[in-house]
C-alpha cells in the first residue's frame, strides 16, 4: 500500500504513458478518492504543460518550399567539385593525409622488403639485360653463325628445364630449397623422354648398355640413348681447332636409333649441380688431396632469352667439399689427427685449408680471367662479367654472353671459349671450350708432367655431376692429337681403364667405392708445332668431350695447358699443381696420384674380365631392355623401369611447380643475374645469398621487382596488388585514427570496412595458397620448392650391396 | 506521367508535412544540437534529403517517424562532422531566451522557460533525444525504440530517467503563482 508521496511521484510519468498496467489502474483508483492527490494531478499538468512549453517554440519566419532544381543537383557543391572532394577538404585535416601517405609508404616498403626475399635470383638483380638492344645487336648480325635451337622447337618442359639451369647456376650458397630443386630436376632432366619409353628399341651388340653396371645413379639408362652433340657445325668456329673440324664422333647405333626417335627434338642443355652437390661429406674422396682445386666451368642457358647464356667459373679447393657439414676449423683438425688418410705432399695445403687468415693466404687463383676469343668473329658478345666470392675460398665469375644466332643445322651448338691465362690453375689450365650440349658426367682430367717435356700423362675420371663424386664409369674414351687447324697428328689413342677400390680410412670394415679412370701417356710428335689439342672423346657419349691445349713454354720443361670442352653439365677438372712433389712415372703403367695413399686399394685392373662370360670385351656382355632402359641384369632392369617411371612422375611435379613459382614470382622470364653484390677487392668475402639485405636496399629491390617484370601486365599487376594493400591499409589507419581521435561513427565504420576488406584480402590469399596447395600436395609452402625423394628411387651406386650383386662382380 | 504526379503529390505532401511540423522539428533539433544556426541548416538538409526521396514518402506508414529519423540521422551525422568546428558552450551558443519573444510581466516565466530549455539541453543524449522525440514528435515509445533500434523497455527507463531530471528542474524553477497585472497595479495603488 503506498502512500500520497509516492503516488505523487508517479503523476508525471503517468501523463507520459509511463506506467504499467496494473500501476495506472492503482493510481487511477487512489486519485479517485485522495483530494490531496488531484490536487497534485493538477500539479502534474501543469508541469507537463511546462514542459511542452520549453520543449517546442514557435518558428514563425521559416517556411518550407519546394527547392529548385539547381538545389537538388546531386552530389556537387558549389565550387562544381565533387562531394566526396568536399567532403574529404573540409573533414580531413591536410596533416592527417600527409600522415597516412608516410604510413603508406612506409608500409609498401616494408611490405616490398617483406617479400624480396622470395623473390628469385634474378629479381635482386639491379638492372636486367637491355634487350631490346640486344635483339636489335642480334639483328645487326651477320656472321657464320653456328645452330641454335629456335625456341618453337623445344619440348613444352624446355623452358622449364632452362629455368631449372637458371636455378642451378645460383652458388650453392643459394637457396637451399631451390638447389634441392635443381638437383632434382637434374635428375630427372637425363631421364629418357616418352619416345625413348617405347619399346622395341633394336641395339647393336656394340650399343652403351653398360649404364646399370658402371654404377650410375638415378636412373639414367635413358640418356645413354640420346646421342651426345660431341660435333658442332661445320664452319661454326672457322679458324678455331675443334670446332667442326675435329675428329668425327663414332655414334653407335644405338645412338643413332636414339637420334632417329628424336630427330628434330634439341638436346636439352642440362645445368651443373656440381656446386650444390659438392658439400657432401660422405662422398669426400678420401685420397685426394683437400687444397687441390676445383675448376667448375659451366654454361647456362638463359630461358628467356634464347641468344643469352651465362658462363661461370667456380674455383675453390676440394677442401670445400665439407663446407655445409664441416668448418674449416674442424676440417683441419681431422686433417691433422689423420695424416695418414692424405698424401704426404698435400700437409703444407692442408694446414692452409685450416689457416683463419682468409682467402689471401690461400692459393686461390686470383686471376682467372676469362675471355671470349671468338667473340669479335662469331658476335658472341659479352653484356656483363662479375666476380663475387661466394664464400671463403671460392669465388664465383660470371659472364652474361650473347650466343650467336641459330643457321643451318640445329643440332649444333655454339661454343664458348674461355681461356685462362694466369693464377695457380693456368699451369694446367690454358683454355675451356664449353659446346653447349648436354652430357652425362663429367670428366676430371688430371695432368701431370712427365720428365720428358715432350710427354704428358693424362688421367680422367669420370665424375658425377651433381655431387662431384668420382664414380665407376664403364665406356671407351680415346684421345687424338691435332694441330691448331685441325690437321691429325697422330693415331687416336685409347685411355686403359683401371679401377681402383677407395675405402675411406683404413678401416677395412668399411665397403669400398669403386673408381674408374683412364689413363694414357701421351708423347707429342717431332713434327708438332708447340701448341697442340687433344681432342678427348667418349665413343659412348657418357663423358663430355674435351679439347685440351697442350702447349710446351718457350723455355719450358713442363706441359702447362690443356683444355677441355664440355657443354652444359658442369666441367670439373682437378688440377695437381699445387703438388709439389711430381713424381713423374717412369713406367708405361702410371699410378694414380692418389694411388699413393694408404687407403687406395687397387682392385681388378681390367673390369671386363670379370664379366659373366668371361669375356674382356664389353660388346659381348649381355643386357636386358625394359621399358625401353637398358640394363645387363633383368632384375637391375625392372628396378631402374621402376626407378624411371618414379623419376618421371617426380619430374612431371617438378614442372608443374616450377611453374607454379614462375607464377608467384611474377616472373616468367629471369635474366641471367648475380644473386650476390659486386666483389670489393681488398674487402672480405660478404655471404650475401640467403642473408638478410639491408634497409637501404629496400627502395632499389622496389624498383628491381619493378624493373624485372617482364612485361608490362605484370608490372601492372604489381602496381595494382601493392596499392590495393596500400591503400586499404591506409584507409583503415586514417579511419581509425579519425575516428579515435574525433569519436566519429562514420569514420570508425569506414575503419571497421577496410578492416573487413583487408581480412577479406587475406583470406582470400590464404584460400588460393589452400587451393594452390590442394591442387599439387607435395606443396607445402606457396614459396618454397622442397626437394622431393628422388633420391629414394636411385639405384644409388653407393649402396654397396647393390653394386656387389651385379653381374660381373 | 503517373510517375511525375505520384512525384508532385508526394511532394506537396511532404512540403506539408515539414510545414505542419515546423516549430516541433526545428524545436526539437534546436535542443538537440545544442544551436539555432545549426539546427536551421540541420533541417535544411533533411527536408533536402526528404525532398530527393519523395517518391518514398508515399509509402511510408508514418510519415512523422520518417522524417525525424531523416532529421536526427543528418543531425548526428553533422554533429560528427563539424563538432570541432562549431561546438560552443551551451550558455554562449543556445539563447533560449530569444526563442520566445519577451512580454510584460511576463519576464518571471520565460526565465523559468529558459531554465527548463537549458535543463533539457543538459540531459544525456539518448535522454534528450527519448523525451524530445516524445514530447515534440508525439511518438509512442515503440516508435521510438524502432527508430532508434533500441528495445522499448530502453526507451522508458530513458525516459523515465529524463522525466526525474527535469522534475527536479521544474521544482527548482518552477514560477510563484501567477499574478496578473491588473491585480499588480490595484496592490501598488492601495
Amino acid at each position: 500500500m503506498k502512500n500520497c508521496t509516492e503516488y505523487q511521484q508517479l503523476l508525471l510519468e503517468h501523463l507520459y504513458g509511463l506506467l504499467e498496467e496494473d500501476q495506472r489502474r492503482d493510481l487511477e483508483a487512489h486519485l479517485a478518492d485522495c483530494p490531496a492527490c488531484q490536487s497534485a494531478q493538477e500539479r502534474a499538468y501543469q508541469e507537463q504543460r511546462w514542459l511542452a512549453q520549453a520543449a517546442c517554440w514557435s518558428f514563425e519566419d521559416v517556411r518550407f518550399e519546394a527547392p529548385p532544381l539547381s538545389v537538388l543537383a546531386p552530389q556537387q557543391t558549389e565550387a562544381g567539385k565533387p562531394a566526396w572532394a568536399s567532403w574529404i577538404q573540409e573533414h580531413l585535416p591536410l596533416w592527417l593525409l600527409a600522415a597516412c601517405l608516410l604510413l603508406a609508404c612506409g608500409l609498401a616498403i616494408w611490405l616490398a622488403t617483406s617479400t624480396s626475399h622470395l623473390a628469385p635470383d634474378w629479381a635482386m638483380r639491379s638492372s636486367p639485360p637491355d634487350r631490346s638492344a640486344l635483339e636489335s645487336d642480334s639483328r645487326k648480325s651477320s656472321g657464320p653463325l653456328t645452330g641454335f635451337a629456335e625456341p618453337e622447337n623445344l619440348t613444352s618442359t624446355e623452358p622449364i628445364r632452362a629455368q631449372v639451369q637458371q636455378f642451378a647456376a645460383a652458388p650453392r650458397s643459394a637457396d637451399k630449397s631451390a638447389s634441392s630443386l635443381c638437383e632434382a630436376e637434374l635428375q630427372s632432366a637425363h631421364s629418357p623422354t616418352e619416345k625413348q619409353l617405347r619399346r622395341g628399341i633394336e641395339l647393336s651388340p656394340g650399343a652403351p648398355v653398360q649404364q646399370a653396371d658402371a654404377g650410375l645413379p638415378r636412373g639414367q639408362a635413358g640418356s645413354l640413348l640420346q646421342a651426345p652433340q660431341s660435333a658442332p657445325a661445320e664452319g661454326a668456329f672457322p679458324g678455331r681447332p675443334g670446332s667442326g673440324t675435329g675428329p668425327a664422333v663414332d655414334r653407335p647405333a644405338a645412338e643413332k636409333a636414339a637420334l632417329a626417335l628424336d630427330s628434330g627434338k634439341p638436346k636439352g642443355r642440362s645445368a651443373g649441380a656440381a656446386i650444390q652437390g659438392a658439400t657432401r661429406q660422405e662422398n669426400f674422396p678420401a685420397g685426394l688431396s683437400l687444397a687441390e682445386r676445383f675448376a667448375v666451368v659451366r654454361v647456362v642457358a638463359s630461358p628467356a632469352d634464347r641468344l643469352l647464356a651465362q658462363v661461370e667459373i667456380l674455383d675453390f679447393p676440394l677442401s670445400r667439399w665439407e663446407h655445409d657439414n664441416l668448418s674449416r676449423q674442424a676440417l683441419a683438425d681431422a686433417v691433422r689427427n689423420a695424416p695418414a688418410l692424405l698424401p704426404s705432399t698435400s700437409v703444407n695445403s692442408n694446414a692452409t685449408v685450416a689457416s683463419p687468415a682468409g682467402p689471401q693466404s690461400l692459393l686461390v687463383p686470383q686471376q682467372i680471367r676469362p675471355g671470349f676469343e671468338n667473340a669479335a668473329t662469331n658476335n658472341l658478345q659479352v653484356i656483363g662479367r662479375d666476380r663475387v666470392p661466394v664464400e671463403s675460398l671460392q669465388h664465383l665469375q660470371q659472364w652474361t654472353v650473347r650466343l650467336p644466332k641459330q643457321e643451318g643445322n640445329r643440332e649444333a651448338w655454339p661454343e664458348i671459349e674461355v681461356p685462362i691465362e694466369s693464377g695457380s690453375l693456368s699451369r694446367c689450365i690454358s683454355q675451356v671450350r664449353l659446346p653447349m650440349n648436354s652430357f652425362a658426367y663429367l670428366p676430371a682430367v688430371a695432368c701431370l708432367p712427365l720428365p720428358q717435356p715432350e710427354e704428358l700423362f693424362v688421367q680422367v675420371i669420370p665424375v658425377e655431376p651433381r655431387e662431384l663424386r668420382p664414380l665407376e664409369l664403364i665406356t671407351e674414351v680415346k684421345i687424338t692429337m691435332t694441330d691448331d687447324l685441325g690437321q691429325q697428328l697422330a693415331p687416336e689413342v685409347g685411355l686403359e681403364r683401371r679401377r681402383y677400390a677407395v675405402r675411406p680410412g683404413n678401416d677395412t670394415a668399411n665397403a669400398p667405392t669403386f673408381v674408374s679412370v683412364y689413363q694414357t701417356r701421351l708423347r707429342r710428335p717431332a713434327n708438332a708445332p708447340s701448341g697442340v689439342w687433344l681432342h678427348l672423346r667418349d665413343t659412348r657419349g657418357l663423358l663430355t668431350p674435351l679439347q685440351l691445349h697442350w702447349k710446351l713454354e718457350p723455355g719450358g720443361s713442363k706441359p702447362v695447358g690443356w683444355q677441355h670442352t664440355p657443354l652444359g653439365v658442369p666441367l670439373a677438372a682437378f688440377a695437381f699443381d699445387t703438388i709439389t712433389d711430381q713424381r713423374g712415372p717412369t713406367s708405361s703403367v702410371m699410378p694414380m696420384p692418389a694411388q699413393e695413399c694408404n687407403d687406395l686399394i687397387l682392385a681388378r685392373t681390367q673390369w671386363c674380365s670379370a664379366s659373366p662370360n668371361g669375356s674382356a670385351s664389353d660388346e659381348a656382355i649381355p643386357f636386358s631392355l625394359v621399358d625401353g632402359l637398358v640394363c645387363r641384369d633383368h632384375d637391375q632392369a625392372l628396378l631402374l623401369a621402376h626407378a624411371h617411371r618414379q623419376a618421371c612422375r617426380l619430374e612431371r611435379s617438378l614442372v608443374e611447380r616450377l611453374r607454379q613459382y614462375a607464377r608467384q614470382q611474377q616472373t616468367d622470364q629471369p635474366v641471367l643475374t648475380s644473386p650476390t653484390p659486386p666483389f670489393v677487392p681488398g674487402q672480405p668475402p660478404r655471404r650475401v645469398p640467403g642473408s638478410s639485405l639491408s634497409a637501404n636496399d629496400s627502395l632499389g629491390q622496389l624498383l628491381s621487382q619493378w624493373l624485372d617484370r617482364p612485361t608490362t601486365s605484370r608490372r601492372w599487376l604489381f602496381v595494382l596488388e601493392t596499392g590495393l594493400v596500400t591503400v586499404l591499409i591506409g584507409l583503415c589507419a586514417a579511419c581509425g585514427i579519425f575516428g579515435s581521435v574525433s569519436g566519429s561513427r562514420l569514420h570508425l565504420r569506414w575503419w571497421r570496412r577496410s578492416l573487413v576488406m583487408l581480412l577479406v584480402l587475406v583470406a582470400a590469399w590464404l584460400a588460393w595458397t589452400a587451393v594452390q596447395a590442394h591442387t599439387n600436395p607435395e606443396r607445402r609452402q606457396p614459396n618454397t620448392l622442397e626437394p622431393v625423394g628422388l633420391r629414394d628411387c636411385f639405384l644409388a651406386q653407393t649402396n654397396p650391396d647393390a653394386s656387389s650383386a651385379r653381374p660381373g662382380r | 506521367m503517373a510517375k511525375a504526379s505520384d512525384s508532385a503529390a508526394a511532394g506537396e505532401l511532404l512540403l506539408a508535412a515539414f510545414n505542419r511540423m515546423r516549430d516541433e522539428l526545428l524545436s526539437t533539433l534546436t535542443l538537440y544540437v545544442g544551436n539555432r544556426d545549426d539546427a536551421h541548416d540541420i533541417a535544411q538538409e533533411a527536408f533536402l534529403k526528404c525532398w530527393r526521396h519523395r517518391e518514398e514518402v508515399l509509402r511510408v506508414e508514418n510519415l512523422r517517424a520518417w522524417i525525424y529519423r531523416i532529421a536526427l540521422n543528418t543531425a548526428r551525422d553533422n554533429r560528427r562532422n563539424r563538432w570541432y568546428q562549431r561546438r560552443r558552450p551551451l550558455e554562449d551558443a543556445c539563447d533560449y531566451a530569444a526563442a520566445d519573444p519577451p512580454q510584460p510581466c511576463q519576464t518571471e516565466q520565460q526565465e523559468f522557460l529558459v531554465h527548463l530549455r537549458r535543463a533539457i539541453a543538459e540531459l544525456r543524449k539518448d535522454e534528450r533525444e527519448v523525451f524530445l522525440l516524445r514530447q515534440n514528435a508525439d511518438l509512442t515509445y515503440e516508435e521510438i525504440a524502432q527508430l532508434r533500434g533500441v528495445p522499448v523497455g530502453t526507451v522508458k527507463t530513458q525516459m523515465r530517467s529524463a522525466l526525474a531530471k527535469l522534475r527536479q528542474a521544474l521544482q527548482q524553477f518552477a514560477p510563484q503563482p501567477a499574478h496578473d497585472c491588473q491585480s499588480l497595479k490595484r496592490d501598488l495603488l492601495e
